[in-house]
């Protein structure tokens, strides 16, 4: 016990002396709640905020009630617009022209054309031209239903089939895209935090020469392996606290209610995220260890250690995109705690079985990795390697 | 022949017309437990909300008596947090379901509901709470049928057709319930937000149970002091409103420059004789009769009135119907024929025996002497109320709340049924209140955006006289259709 | 006390085996220090590296204070104290917390542990650098600190391997001032190197490998009697039976 303690105190001691490793390692825990932050701003402004348009209009004074209906919907003559804007909506240039039999055609119940020129596939586009279709369309449906009313017409008559939805999701389980933005993050967390770290603490070592003095000395190889996984670990589970914390806190500053999305994390589900997620560091050091211990030199270990940091990007995608998932998938680490997050972000009731049976897998998977490793520096090769 | 509901429905207060009223659709069950709550869909709500039904005592004298089953929804706040103190919304009418107005409040609330749960009740006699509905044997055709033809023997049918004891479904009782629902769902306090009649409950509900009772909302008061009943003076004033700012609207007044004698030329006609012509069905395109008679067409008018979508329609249908184009009214009444979900059982069950017995008939008489409609909203009352099973209203009912809790009072100016003195006399006993008039809002304020964000703001702050009421000024008077094809 | 009995030790390097111990045995005793001299892949270092367990023989065995390296290993390492060739540093570390931590990894702890950092770090003469990190440490400064966390135990036995590899000549005086010192304790040294001059200037036996045998062994001056040459050096080179892989 004393070995381990003086072999976690030194590690911990190197970790936390390295500013730019730790720096590093925290980042992801600080970056993510600021790119969410981000990401959410942006899709609320895109989906419910309704940014002034500036539209071209020719013709404008044939039809005051239709411009009267676009201006409602923040939809503004181009005179109006601003100078730091003027060049943006220059570019996308789109142009509504009103015909100058606007009236007479109206009152004569005929079809008016209206014109809506614009570069349809420019993507700064879509979003106000769907929005300039859709103010015409109403626009033009109200008028519609009016005149048959007049006309002694019901005017459900317009509406044969009323296709009534009905979402079986659970009231609780819209705030999909933070919490996937959260998910993702968080597993990238447990996988890239603690990776300088562990790195630094292996084939740094070796090549500071120092990993010789140590396996010379009386203590055993699981003993320096575990601290050194405890480190590594101790550094990830940091972040993603930091990670959960700060995204709890400045998600409260997001009205994501506009976009009928909720995000709240109680201490409850922080717990059951942390239940899962330690673990999972653990695993995630120990893989890395296992790896670049191997590693001939700092270089070689950064460039394989990095392809670990994929797993954690790749798998929830992939899960995501397979429809039918085979059960297994629910028993792997990464693809297990990434379906168990899921779950504990949309607010349904944590699968205490599989939670046990993944956190089991994972544990085992860990346990696996470390005796293989503590049994590998015991081994020649690693010790012929050293020099 | 069966009873024309939908003439007597222009008598209650109502709470919201709205083009899109919804039929309830939920998956409740009839089970014996006290209380149940599940996952549902409501008709016109696509996400699930919540549904229950709790076993309550019929007479709450006799607690091991007859029970009845209360029908209600919870909308759950789009904040799953369960932080905010939730919104029990009291319908109208008296004989509106709130359960079934989900989908109308599930989108003009929705600005409550990102953080707060909403709480709906089926009031009892109306929806799924016992409801006091009578079987219509035939479809009346809304076209042939008219006001005047009402005979009370079908009133005498459809209360023989009522089980239960009619004098339990009464406005204190239905308030009981009401917080019988708050208790088992957990919650030690609610906000209410009553409209229309719903204000009525509201005002009970304060002075039955204020402690259980964070904030009220009274938007479009009807309040203890006044009866429910004589709509004669305040439709009128509606009505005049309407002609005044069709007058200084140029192209409303160049469309119709004279449309006070339009008005005035139609009811003289209408008075010596129904109008008696064919014409398409509205919804099925056969040849049918078509009648309109002086309260036909004043009743429909006074519908437009409640609400800011159907008032521009007003001055367009009154100058073609002056033309002799009575095709405008048909649309109108098509676009009601379906009903306006109202339980008119219970509408009379309330009316006749809380609020008719105190209108003298000196008030019946002020109130007719009137421009628009005269004493066109007394006679169904008259017919009906001394016909209904009676029941002894406490004296406690009559008396003025004054319950001191945060209490937001609105108005809208243009209101045929609840005029703002109206608001001004709730407003006279409660301690903490603050009574906003909108100048462009008619019956229910908080069907505007507007209106709703000051509901919500007050909601939150508790404090009615400092909210932010800018935005109602922002709010357009109103225009009109002045064209059948359109206006420009 | 060190035995080394008929160590074998082959690796396989690109698919050709080669020999590094071929049946080498020396005994390395109290109250002395043994040198093993021998050119370059004579097989010293891998013979350490036997010693402190972190190669296993193929054949024979060696015995720290009469226990089997390969038998107990970490109570073997209890026994060593070991100065390695390529020595480096925890370098976000001070030199008193890398010498505690290689205490601790012994086993010691608390007032005791204490008190033996701070006679080494006074043995040293080096308590200045006690609370400095050691990133940025001279040669010889650097030197100290290996030898600090060797010693903090006071191990029986001392085992370096090259120790004086790069190092100026005041800190080759201080190590082989303490060597001595730690001679006349009683306590077994065993030292490698190739610089003729220092060994023969520290060593009490010499032991000469070459190919991974036992080529010649006995104390200096025997050693130039059995070449009979005057220098070790001449001796050594007539022993190891080339002048391969000789160094100054």
């Amino acid at each position: 016990m004393i070995q381990f303690k003086a072999l976690l105190i030194k590690e911990l001691r190197e970790a936390f002396r390295d500013k730019r490793a730790l720096m590093v390692a925290l980042s992801m825990g600080l970056l993510a709640p600021i790119m969410i932050m981000v990401i959410s701003k942006t899709m609320i402004k895109e989906i419910v905020d309704n940014p002034p348009i500036y539209v071209q209009f020719t013709g404008a004074e044939f039809a005051p009630k239709l411009i009267e209906k676009f201006a409602v919907n923040n939809i503004l003559q181009f005179a109006n617009v601003p100078e730091d804007e003027k060049y943006a909506w220059q570019e996308r240039n789109i142009e509504v022209d009103i015909p100058k039999d606007f009236a007479e055609k109206m009152l004569a119940g005929k079809a008016i054309d209206v014109v809506l020129r614009a570069d349809f596939g420019k993507k700064a586009s879509s979003s106000p031209i769907r929005r300039v279709k859709e103010v015409v369309r109403e626009y033009s449906l109200a008028i519609g239903y009016k005149r048959l009313l007049v006309r002694g017409v019901d005017i459900n008559l317009l509406q044969p089939i009323v296709l009534q939805e009905q979402d079986t999701a659970l009231p609780t389980s819209n705030a999909v895209m933070v919490s996937m933005f959260l998910g993702i993050y968080l597993l990238m967390g447990a996988f890239v935090s603690g990776l300088s770290i562990a790195i630094d603490s292996s084939a740094g070592e070796r090549e500071r020469n120092v990993l010789e003095m140590l396996l010379c000395q009386p203590v055993s190889t699981l003993k320096i392996v575990l601290a050194k996984m405890t480190c590594a670990s101790a550094i990830s589970v940091l972040s993603i606290v930091i990670m959960l914390v700060l995204t709890t806190v400045s998600v409260g500053f997001i009205d994501l209610t506009k976009i009928g999305a909720t995000f709240s994390l109680n201490a409850f589900s922080i717990a059951a995220l942390l239940l899962l997620l330690i673990p999972l560091c653990f695993f995630a050091t120990a893989l890395q260890l296992f790896f670049s211990f191997q590693a001939k030199s700092f270089k070689e270990a950064q460039s394989t250690v990095s392809m670990l940091i994929m797993l954690p990007a790749m798998v929830p995608f992939a899960i995501m995109m397979i429809d039918d998932k085979p059960e297994w998938v629910n028993w792997l680490p990464i693809s297990g705690q990434s379906m168990l997050m899921e779950d504990v972000f949309k607010g349904l009731p944590v699968d205490w079985a599989v939670l046990a049976s993944t956190t089991a897998i994972t544990v085992a998977m860990t346990v696996a990795l470390v005796l293989a490793l503590a049994h590998k520096l015991k081994s020649e090769k690693v010790v012929m390697s050293l020099s | 022949m069966n009873i024309k509901w939908q003439s007597l429905l222009a008598l209650s207060l109502l709470s919201f017309s709205s083009l899109l009223l919804a039929d309830n659709n939920d998956t409740q069950k009839n089970n014996k437990e006290i209380l149940t709550l599940e996952n549902c869909h409501l008709k016109g709500i696509k996400s699930q909300v919540q549904c229950g039904t709790l076993q309550v005592p019929e007479n709450y004298s006799l607690p091991d008596g007859e029970t009845i089953t209360v029908n209600f929804a919870v909308l759950p706040a789009i904040d799953s947090s369960q932080n905010k103190t939730p919104l029990m919304f009291l319908a109208g009418g008296p004989g509106q379901a709130s359960v079934e107005l989900a989908a109308h409040i599930f989108s003009t609330f929705a600005e409550i509901k990102k953080s707060h749960d909403i709480i709906l009740v089926d009031q009892r006699g109306t929806g799924k709470s016992h409801p006091l509905a009578c079987d219509e044997n035939e479809v009346s055709n809304a076209y042939e049928i008219i006001p005047e033809d009402f005979s009370p023997q079908e009133i005498k049918d459809c209360i023989a057709q009522f089980t239960g004891d009619l004098s339990q479904y009464n406005s204190e009782n239905a308030i009981r319930d009401f917080d019988a629902v708050r208790v088992a769902l957990g919650h030690d306090k609610i906000n209410i937000y009553g409209g229309s009649y719903g204000t009525r409950a509201a005002l009970v509900y304060m002075r039955l149970f204020p402690n259980a009772l964070k904030s009220v909302v009274l938007d479009s008061v009807g309040p203890i002091e006044v009866p429910i009943g004589t709509f004669g003076q305040s439709s009128a004033r509606s009505f005049n409103l309407l002609l005044d700012n069709c007058q200084q609207d140029e192209s409303c007044n160049t469309a119709y420059p004279s449309l006070k004698d339009d008005f005035k030329a139609v009811i003289t006609r209408l008075e010596q004789a129904p109008v008696n012509i064919k014409i398409a069905h509205p919804r099925l395109g056969t040849k049918t009769d078509f009648v309109l008679s002086r309260s036909k067409f004043i009743s429909n008018l006074r519908m437009q009135l409640y609400s800011m979508q159907t008032r521009p329609l007003v001055p367009l249908v009154i100058h073609q119907a002056f033309l002799g184009n009575y095709q405008p009214m048909v649309g109108l009444i098509a676009m009601s024929e379906g009903g306006m979900g109202m339980y008119v059982g219970l509408t009379l069950n309330v009316v006749c025996n809380e609020d008719f017995p105190k209108i003298t008939t000196e008030m019946f008489a002020g109130d007719a002497d009137n421009t628009f409609g005269g004493n066109d909203s007394h006679s169904a009352w008259l017919q009906a109320c001394p016909l209904w099973p009676k029941y002894a209203v406490s004296e406690d009912f009559y008396q003025s709340v004054t319950a001191n809790i945060p209490t937001l009072i609105l108005s809208g100016n243009l209101d045929p049924v609840t005029p703002p003195s109206n608001g001004d006399e709730s407003a006279k006993t409660l301690p903490n209140n603050h009574h906003i008039v909108s100048k462009n809002s008619a019956h229910i304020v908080a069907s505007t955006p507007c209106g709703i964000e000051i509901v919500n703001e007050f909601i939150e702050t508790l404090d009615p006289k400092n909210l932010d009421e800018s935005c109602l000024a922002e709010l357009k008077s109103e225009t009109f259709m002045t064209h059948l094809n359109g206006n420009l | 006390m060190i035995e080394v009995n008929n160590l074998h030790k082959s690796f396989i390097d690109k698919k050709n085996m080669v020999k590094a111990l071929d049946g080498l045995s020396f005994t390395a005793k109290n109250g002395e220090i043994t040198g093993i001299l021998g050119p370059n892949g004579a097989g010293k270092t891998t013979c350490l590296r036997t010693l402190y367990g972190l190669l296993k023989a193929d054949e024979g065995s060696v015995l720290v204070d009469g226990i089997n390296v390969l038998e107990d290993p970490l109570a073997v390492r209890q026994r060593l104290g070991i100065f390695p060739d390529k020595f480096g540093l925890y370098e976000r570390l001070t030199a008193y917390e890398q010498v505690d931590y290689f205490a601790s990894l012994h086993g010691m702890q608390g007032a005791k542990k204490k008190a033996a950092i701070v006679q080494i770090f006074k043995d040293l003469e080096m308590e200045e650098l006690a609370h400095r990190k050691t990133v940025g440490f001279s040669q010889g400064q650097r030197m100290k600190v290996t030898l600090a966390q060797a010693l903090v135990h006071q191990p029986k036995n001392f085992v370096l391997d090259e120790p004086t590899r790069g190092l100026d000549v005041m800190s080759t005086r201080v190590l082989r001032n303490h060597l001595a010192k730690f001679k006349e304790k009683g306590h077994c040294i065993l030292f490698s190197s190739h610089v003729m001059q220092e060994v023969a200037a520290l060593c009490d036996r010499v032991i000469i490998v070459s190919n991974g045998k036992l080529a010649a062994q006995g104390t200096p001056q025997e050693l130039c009697d059995l070449a009979g040459e005057k220098l070790l050096e001449d001796a050594f080179v007539k022993l190891i039976g080339s002048d391969e892989g000789v160094a100054a």
